[in-house]
C-alpha cells in the first residue's frame, strides 16, 4: 500500500510529530507508514485522513503487490 | 493483555540477579545449599526416596532462582512500553512470534547436538531463552525503528527547503 502523507503534511504545514500527536500514535509510528514498513489500521487511517480533511483514498491507494 | 509501563523496571530487577544465580549454577559455582521446608507435588533426589505430595526439603535456590527469573522475565516482556500504540502492538507480537520460532530451532539443534546429562543444561537455558529472545529481538526493533525515524525526519526537512 502506498501513501501521500509526506505531501499533504507538507499542504498542511505538520510536522511528523504534529501529526502523530493528532491521531494520538507516536511519531515512530508516523514515519514508519510514510516509509512504507506498516500499513495502519483502518480506524489509524481513518483519523489520519481526517486530519487533512481528505477521504481515506486520496491519502492511501493500493499497490500491484497488496 | 498488558501491564503498566511501571512494572517493567521490577521485571528487570527480578529477572538479572536471577539470570546471573542460574548461571553461576550451570558454571558450577556452588551456591549455599540452604534447605526451606515447602510443598512439593513431586520431589525425587540421589540418595532419597521420592516423594509425592507433601512438604519436602527444597532446595531454596532451586526454588528461588527459575522463580524469580521467570517473574522478572514475564514482567518485561508483558509490560507496556512508555507510549503504547498500534505500530509497537505489532512489533511485539512479531518480535514474540520471532522468539519462539528462534528458541525453537536452537532447541532443535541441541536434541540433534547435545546428549546425555549435558542436555540438562539446554533444558535449564530454555526455560529463560524464550522470553530473553523476545526481550533482545522487540529491543533492537524499537532501537532500529527509533534510529529510522531520526534519520527520515532530518531527510524529510531538507526536501522543503
Amino acid at each position: 500500500m502506498k501513501n501521500n502523507i509526506k505531501v499533504q503534511r507538507a499542504i498542511a504545514d505538520l510536522t511528523q510529530e504534529g501529526l502523530a500527536q493528532k491521531v494520538s500514535v507516536s511519531r515512530q509510528t508516523i514515519n514508519a507508514i510514510e516509509s512504507g514498513k506498516y500499513v495502519p489500521s483502518t480506524v489509524l487511517a481513518l483519523k489520519i485522513a481526517r486530519v487533512f480533511e481528505k477521504p481515506v483514498e486520496e491519502i492511501f491507494a493500493l499497490e500491484k503487490g497488496d | 493483555m498488558l501491564l503498566p509501563h511501571p512494572y517493567k523496571m521490577v521485571g528487570w530487577v527480578l529477572f538479572i540477579p536471577a539470570i546471573l544465580a542460574g548461571l553461576a549454577f550451570t558454571w558450577k559455582l556452588d551456591l549455599p545449599l540452604i534447605t526451606i521446608p515447602f510443598p512439593a507435588i513431586a520431589h525425587t533426589d540421589f540418595f532419597q526416596d521420592d516423594q509425592h505430595w507433601t512438604i519436602t526439603k527444597a532446595n531454596l535456590f532451586g526454588v528461588l532462582i527459575p522463580t524469580v527469573g521467570i517473574l522478572g522475565g514475564l514482567l518485561i516482556t508483558f509490560s507496556k512500553e512508555k507510549q503504547e500504540d498500534e505500530f509497537i502492538d505489532q512489533l511485539r507480537l512479531n518480535a514474540l512470534q520471532w522468539a519462539v520460532l528462534v528458541n525453537y530451532l536452537a532447541l532443535l539443534l541441541a536434541s540433534l547436538l547435545i546428549h546425555g546429562m549435558a542436555f540438562l543444561d539446554v533444558v535449564i537455558y530454555n526455560m529463560f531463552t524464550v522470553l530473553l529472545i523476545f526481550i533482545l529481538r522487540f529491543h533492537f526493533m524499537l532501537y532500529k525503528t527509533r534510529r529510522a525515524s531520526h534519520e527520515k525526519q532530518y531527510q524529510g526537512t531538507e526536501s522543503y527547503s
